[in-house]
Formats: C-alpha cells, structure tokens, sequence
C-alpha cells in the first residue's frame, strides 16, 4: 500500500503515514485525505494549493468550525520555514538516532563548561 | 478545567489538543454568549429611562426592569466561566504545531492557569510600591504555564511562562476637590525553553545568539528566553494581544540551528 507522499514536522520531518487516497492534479504526488485540498472538483497537496492561493491566515484561532486544520498546519509550517529559514532535519539524517547508543557515546569526556553566546 | 480554570496533567498529544480545543470552542462560545447579554443589558437599561419617561409605557417598567436584572444576571454568570485567551490563542495552536514533531507514545507534562493575571494571588511582596502621594505601582507575578515533552528525536524540550503586570494608579484631584484614580496597566511576559540533548545524537554546530549552552555527563542544555510586551491598545496593531506562536517556534528553531547531527 503507497503512503502519502507529504512530509510533517516543523524541526524534525517525517513521512505521512496514511494511505494514497488521490494524486494530486499539478504535481502528481500521492496524498492522504487529510493533505488533499479539492478546488474544482480537482485534488490538490497542499503546497501546490497554497501556491495557488497565497493568502495568509494570521488569526490563530483554531475553534472556528469552517476550518480546515491540516490545510492550517501546512500554511502554518511552510510560512514558519520561509521567514525562519529552518531547514528540518530529515529522515535520513536522523536515521542514525535509531542505532542504540553505544558505551562511546556516553563517555563523558569534555570539561564541564558553560558559556554564553 | 473551565470551573478550576487550570490545566494540570499528563496527556498524549492527541488527547491534549482535543481537550484544548473543546475548552477553546467552549469559551469562544461563552465568550459570545456573555457579549450578547452584555448587549441586551444595555439595550434594556434605555428602555427602561424610556419606560419611565412616557407616562403611558410607565406601567411595563417593572416588568423591564425584572428583564434587565435578568440579562445582566446572565451576562454576569457566563463571564464568570470566561478563561484566559492565552489557552485559545497561543496554546492550541502551539501543540497543533509541534504535533508531529513530538514523539510518538510520549506524553506531554502541562500546566496552565487560565484565571485572569490580576489577582491577590499573583500579587509580589513588595506590592504596592509608593512613590509618591499620588502615585502607585502594584505588580503582579503569574507563572502561567509550564511543560515539557520528548521530540521526535529524542530530545526533552520544557518551557516555562511567566507574566508580569504593573498597574500603575495614580491620584488626581479636579478643580473642584473631586478626587479620581487612573489606572494604566502594562503586561510582559517571560518564556524561557530550555532543551535537554543527548550528546550521542547531536553536537553544538555553531553557537547562535541569546542561547545558553550548558554540557553536563551525556547532555547538553540549551536555554533561551525572550520577553513580550503587550500592546497597551487596541489602537496599536504593533503588538498582538496574545503570545505569538511564532516567536516561542522561532526561539526552538534557533536552538535546532545551534546543532549538528552526529554521523
């Protein structure tokens, strides 16, 4: 079964887990119902549809009940990694956080030291 | 939570934002609610001068009256269950933010208290300040909020927020001898996050401004904090009247910046 193909997380990304439910109409990516957006009747991910519509969401409430909440989150995620510059830390970088710790890594050799920037 | 008005516990993250939102969804309506008996209100209490003056309406005052108790009663009673916007504005949104990048399993430490700021609680020992005759401080000290929870990566990241308000009162008396207080209140709040590292996942890459960097046995602690100062009108569109989401995700992805994976 094909995952959806959008990625999550703001400092650390991650796969969707969900399953292909569409594929989106511009660039042709497998999405999850929760990261499809439909404009005229055509499946839209996420970051194509935000590209189409830049407008911004500056109110930070989530309680309103028209809400769409990943649709939220995406905007949310994608305007927090402009204007900051982050740039997550992927899968494959933190595929070695898997390995379980060996007693190397734990030797504290270094001064305690504290500092400030 | 809305009778107590504190959020207090241990809860996945799943179950921490359907809480925040039901409280959230709970007070906008609450929120609403008290405006429109705050509305009626008003609108009875000129009815009523109206019922009174037109001698052939003065028959039904009472009866407006009665009305008018009732709705400043209501408005009065669901004001009461108001909670602090903080929890609508800047928590929900924060933890539907950082959602998928905690740990899956873990399980988010929270406490926050959603009563409102100035209270004899929250007020400092050395409250109220004289400065002069005519003129006074009184600062109240809420430590408002406080959790922490493990990231994806096994990082422990805990914050901490405390809101300082000074209300400034000062004595004028009119050309008549008439004396009148004017209050002024300022607000600013303190967050501080802080990060526990293992030393086995990241190294510190380079060192970012306004970051505290502490290594200690197999962690390595970074610290940071910034201040927010509220708007003090409504006028002033500079500052939001709610801790902003992105300064608090701006200040973690600084720290992010300060590291580097181990290979």
């Amino acid at each position: 079964m094909d995952l959806c193909q959008v990625k999550t997380g703001i400092f650390i990304e991650r796969n969707c887990q969900n399953p292909v439910d569409h594929h989106c109409y511009e660039c042709g990516l497998g999405i999850c119902e929760n990261h499809t957006v439909v404009d005229n009747t055509s499946p839209f991910c996420h970051a194509c549809y935000i590209n189409n519509n830049p407008t911004d969401i500056e109110d930070d409430s989530l309680t309103h009940s028209n809400r769409d909440h990943h649709l939220w989150y995406s905007r949310r995620r994608l305007k927090i990694h402009r204007s900051s510059r982050i740039v997550p830390f992927t899968q494959a970088e933190h595929h070695a956080f898997d390995q379980p710790a060996t007693a190397e890594h734990l030797l504290d050799n270094d001064a305690d030291d504290f500092f400030d920037s | 939570m809305v009778q107590q008005k504190f959020i207090q516990g241990e809860y996945t993250p799943n179950k921490l934002l359907k809480t925040l939102k039901n409280i959230s969804i709970y007070d906008e309506k609450k929120e609403g609610a008290a405006k429109l008996w705050l509305s009626l209100t008003t609108f009875l209490f000129f009815i009523v001068i109206v019922f009174l003056v037109v001698e052939d309406l003065r028959i039904f005052s009472p009866l407006v009256v009665a009305g008018l108790v009732f709705c400043y009663v209501k408005h009065k009673k669901t004001k009461k269950l108001d909670l602090n916007n903080q929890i609508r504005y800047f928590l929900l949104p924060f933890f539907a933010l950082i959602k998928d990048d905690i740990k899956s399993n873990s399980k988010i430490e929270l406490y926050a208290d959603a009563r409102a700021s100035i209270s004899p609680n929250y007020k400092t020992p050395e409250s109220p300040t004289k400065v002069n005759s005519r003129r006074r401080y009184y600062q109240y000290l809420q430590p408002w909020l406080k959790g922490s929870f493990t990231l994806a990566d096994d990082i422990e990241l805990a914050f901490e927020s405390q809101k300082l308000t000074t209300q400034t009162r000062v004595i004028k008396y009119s050309a008549s001898g008439k004396r009148k207080t004017k209050i002024k209140t300022k607000s600013v709040e303190t967050i501080i996050l802080s990060m526990m590292i293992p030393k086995h996942k990241y190294v510190i890459n380079h060192m970012k401004p306004g970051i505290q960097i502490k290594e200690k046995g197999e962690y390595i602690f970074l610290k940071s904090r910034f201040r927010y100062k509220y708007r003090p009108s409504l006028k002033d569109t500079k500052y939001s009247p709610y801790l902003p989401v992105d300064n608090v995700i701006h200040t973690i992805s600084n720290m992010y910046q300060s590291l580097k994976v181990v290979n």
